[in-house]
């Protein structure tokens, strides 16, 4: 019998090998994708506005270019070491006993004078050390640092101790949202700190002995402070760079044309900040890599010196001054900068803070959430006129035909109803993973664009259907594909000016239909 | 060369088990010798699906557009393909007697069985042989489908009569392995546009944690086994043995790992949507069949009854006429097997040899032409070889299957 299971085993496992897989073809037929796509699909909302008919414009607010407070005013860490003791080698100290010590600490900040700063965030460290032989009371406050205008004051209720082993306490304490009068205990100063220290006998009824020998240290650090209003002078900078700025969504647009209709916009220096300044852009360039075209925007104010006057307002309540120059088809070469398909451009300027100096005695301001911009304000009506314009992505693939169920042959099929005024040829190209084009799959058909009407701006959608056929090596080269770029081609009807309307739409289902080799 | 792998499999293969195939001989009338039996019972059969189908899945080979066409044409509403292999050894032992009675002798066995079934409904042959391609516009009925396969081992004792050999057996089962499905209300509709695809499907099904290894031991159960020989004088005073037989009444308990499905799901499918696919940054996460489909599956225990068999046969008597009538009938109770009947004749020119011939309809297959040749050596060995389906085991465009059957009786 256990001949006959051993036996059985194998015969079991000879019946699993055959000599060559069991195979047959099968046709499919299934949906792919489908989609109904607008322009809202493609570009987020923020940046569309139509007109009264329902024509589209591409629109743009925001800062091109922006620096804060950070970049004007820095509190460097600084510590208070302090130690304070009688003048005389004996004093008896009796319950209600008490002197005080003030001090004022300078605060480096180079050419800036502060008068008054508020805390956004930061920290101090409060440690004190006391060696008085009775029990003591410690006040460390800092008369000029308040919160809803009551002054910061610590107490310590100190132990009795001794030179050798001297009591201690310490603490940190959060300044977010503090005031910090920087003139000093007189008043009359910049950029100080003006502390108080209280000592006194804290005994009920006993009476203890100190000497000059037993003086109270304290150590008082303020950390990581960042300030988000300041008073004072700033001092006098001079700033200039130029930067790059990259139009990432361009880098796809590889060839072609565009002509644009007209554009409008407004280029705002914005100075958020209670002081003198005097900029200038001294360069505003536009670059193609693809091509290597540059253009320069030629426009009002172009490498001008511009003086910016001071924001108005208090710290709750400001309003930044404004200087807007206006850039629009009749005053520069707006359009063929546009149509220059810049992927890239370069911003050059210059600024000077307080070029004047010190005219306002110290009353340079910087308020919480303020900046000086350079802030963008455009409309581009998406009316153009398109021939051959090639957008091109690349993306990655991971295709593995599976084993027992296999493509051989097949067809693709976009069925589309296409309501923009935009035909385009799609083409796409498989790569190996060093890039080497191994095949390229391109439908002879082209998307039709809808008809359209330039007297009513209206399109009348296209419908069609275009057909992508594979053969047996496109799918062996789909196995090896590591990459698929794909280049679509849009020309405008008929290389006509549009206008696209707000309800422009394309509709589409991909269809497949493969035949498909099973094997088991 | 192929024919000859297949019937080797067939005869031995661990593919194999419950079977009643094997036509039976009614010898002594009293036995006081010790038997050893040892059969091998095997058939694959189907009754739709040729073995020129068959054999691509058995052995390999292209499927071509004719041989899908024709098996194709052939289809009906029922369409069925199942097999049952056993390999069996029992032992009688007249000289140990049951319930103290000396007529009852002891009966021991072990046997390793397979069964495996399937309904096919014509759609889905369709729909795996050709794709939806063409039935673009149609709806394809998935409903009741039917797979089944068990694997177990039977370890029996009882005890037999010895004037007819008449017995009972009480078995442990050993389950291996198993699977179980079957859809109810199931369709898929491929809309005429084919822009989207609509799939139904109802359903349920268990397996056990694995399919492997051979031995599997995965659940166990129990079975009863009742075999009775009536034996009664016609008119003309010639002996007749009717058997009656009822096997496998009992069932298996898997094991708590076992796998329960079920499907209720209507699911319409029409591509990606690419706003699904615009403006992300990333697309995470793995498509799940399972819940696409929305298949529930849960780890429990499972209990499944055995396959039950009702048989009741004439035999052939080795001490009767030299030329015998024979004709029996069985049923397996399960979804894919339809009732058997089988009708023909024992010869026995010489008292050493004897064959049968005679042809059936049912199980698992339709109409089929079986050969059995019977050997005896003294008094001490019995052999016999033979096929329920011998235009199986020659044809491969008009065989529906093979089957081949051994059986060895030996007297110590």
């Amino acid at each position: 019998m256990k001949n006959l299971l051993v036996l059985s085993l194998v015969i079991f496992g000879f019946a699993s090998c055959k000599k060559e897989p069991t195979t047959w073809q099968t046709d499919w037929s299934a949906p792919v994708a489908h989609g109904h796509l607008t322009l809202t699909d493609v570009i987020p909302g923020e940046y569309l506005e139509s007109d009264g008919s329902g024509n589209i414009s591409l629109v743009y607010h925001g800062a091109v270019y922006s620096f804060t407070i950070d970049t004007l005013v820095d509190l460097p860490d600084t510590t208070i070491i302090k130690k304070s003791a009688v003048g005389v080698s004996s004093l008896n100290v009796a319950p209600g006993f008490v002197y005080t010590d003030t001090y004022d600490q300078e605060y480096l900040m180079d050419q800036i004078e502060l008068k008054k700063v508020r805390i956004k965030s930061g920290t101090v460290d409060v440690q004190v050390s006391c060696p008085w032989p009775g029990a003591s009371l410690i006040t460390c406050s800092f008369p000029k640092i308040t919160l809803n205008t009551i002054p910061f004051e610590r107490i310590y209720s100190m132990p009795a101790a001794s030179i050798s082993n001297p009591s201690t306490s310490s603490e940190t304490i959060d300044l977010a949202g503090y005031y910090m009068d920087l003139t000093g205990t007189s008043g009359n100063l910049i950029n100080y700190l003006s502390a108080e220290f209280e000592m006194g006998s804290n005994e009920a009824t006993n009476t203890f002995t100190i000497s000059n020998a037993d003086s109270i240290s304290y150590i008082i650090s303020f950390s990581n402070l960042k300030p988000d209003y300041a008073k004072g002078y700033f001092g006098q900078y001079h700033f200039e760079d130029t930067v790059g700025i990259s139009l990432g969504f361009m880098k796809n647009i590889t060839a072609g044309m565009i002509d644009i209709d007209s554009i409008s916009m407004m280029l705002t220096i914005k100075n958020g900040f209670n002081l003198i300044a005097q900029t200038k852009i001294t360069d505003l360039k536009g670059l193609n890599s693809k091509t290597s075209g540059i253009v320069d925007l030629n426009y009002p104010m172009d490498n001008t010196m511009m003086n910016i006057n001071p924001a108005t307002g208090n710290i709750w309540n400001h309003t930044p001054s404004e200087f807007p120059i206006t850039i629009n088809n009749n005053n520069s070469n707006i359009t063929s900068f546009i149509e220059n398909l810049n992927d890239s451009l370069l911003l050059g300027y210059e600024l000077d803070i307080n070029p004047f100096g010190n005219v306002t005695a110290g009353s340079d301001e910087v308020f919480p959430g303020s900046a000086f911009e350079l802030y963008l304000d455009a409309e581009f009506p998406l009316a153009f006129g398109a021939d051959d314009l090639t957008l091109v992505d690349t993306f990655e693939i991971n295709y593995d035909n599976p084993e027992n169920f296999y493509p051989e042959n097949g067809e693709f099929s976009l069925l589309y109803s296409n309501g923009f005024p935009i035909e385009a040829l799609a083409i796409f190209i498989v790569q190996d993973e060093n890039h080497i084009t191994l095949d390229t799959l391109q439908s002879s058909q082209i998307i039709n664009s809808g008809a359209y009407n330039s007297t009513t701006y209206l399109t009348t959608p296209a419908s069609g259907e275009i057909f992508i056929n594979l053969n047996s090596e496109n799918i062996a080269n789909l196995d090896l594909a590591k990459y698929v770029i794909m280049q679509i081609q849009f020309s405008t009807d008929q290389n006509a000016m549009i206008k696209i309307n707000t309800n422009a739409y394309f509709d589409f289902v991909l269809k497949s239909d493969l035949k498909m080799n099973v094997s088991l | 060369m192929k024919k000859s792998t297949i019937y080797f499999l067939l005869l031995f293969s661990g593919f194999v088990s419950k079977s009643q195939e094997h036509l039976q001989i009614f010898q002594d009338t009293v036995n006081e010798d010790n038997l050893l039996k040892i059969s091998s019972l095997n058939h694959y059969s189907s009754n739709r699906f040729n073995n020129a189908y068959l054999d691509k899945f058995l052995f390999g080979g292209n499927i071509d557009q004719q041989l899908k066409d024709n098996n194709f044409n052939r289809l009906k509403t029922v369409n069925v393909i199942g097999g049952e292999f056993e390999q069996r050894i029992d032992s009688y032992t007249p000289t140990i007697h049951p319930l103290k009675k000396e007529k009852y002798g002891l009966m021991l066995s072990f046997s390793d069985n397979h069964l495996l079934s399937a309904t096919i409904p014509k759609d889905l042959y369709t729909l795996a042989m050709y794709g939806n391609a063409d039935y673009v516009g149609d709806t394809l009925n998935l409903s009741y489908g039917h797979a089944q396969y068990q694997h177990y081992q039977k370890m029996s004792v009882g005890f037999y009569e010895k004037k007819t050999m008449s017995s009972i057996q009480l078995s442990y089962v050993a389950g291996s392995r198993a699977f179980d499905f079957y859809t109810t209300q199931s369709f898929l509709w491929t809309h005429a546009a084919n822009d989207s695809i609509e799939f139904q499907a109802q359903g349920q099904g268990f397996s056990t944690d694995s399919l492997a290894p051979y031995f599997a031991f995965q659940g166990s159960g129990f079975s009863l086994d009742i075999s009775y020989n009536f034996i009664f004088n016609s008119k003309k005073g010639d002996r007749q043995i009717v058997n009656f037989k009822l096997s496998n009444a009992g069932a298996i308990f898997w094991n708590k790992n076992s796998n329960k499905y079920s499907v209720d799901t209507n699911i319409k499918y029409g591509g990606f949507d690419i706003a699904d696919f615009i403006n992300q940054d990333s697309l995470t996460g793995k498509w799940n069949f399972e819940d696409t489909l929305g298949i529930v599956q849960a780890k429990t225990n499972y209990s499944e009854a055995l396959p039950v068999e009702l048989s009741i046969e004439k035999m052939a008597d080795a001490q009767g006429k030299k030329l015998q009538a024979i004709f029996g009938f069985k049923a397996i109770l399960t979804q894919d097997y339809r009732p058997y009947f089988y009708g023909g004749i024992h010869y026995r020119p010489v008292q050493y040899f004897s064959a049968s011939t005679y042809f059936s309809y049912g199980g698992f297959a339709g109409l089929r032409w079986g050969l059995y040749c019977n050997f005896s050596a003294g008094n001490k060995i019995r052999i016999s070889l033979g096929t329920a389906d011998m235009i199986g085991n020659i044809s491969k465009n008009y065989g529906f299957g093979r089957s081949v059957n051994l059986m060895a009786v030996f007297k110590l």
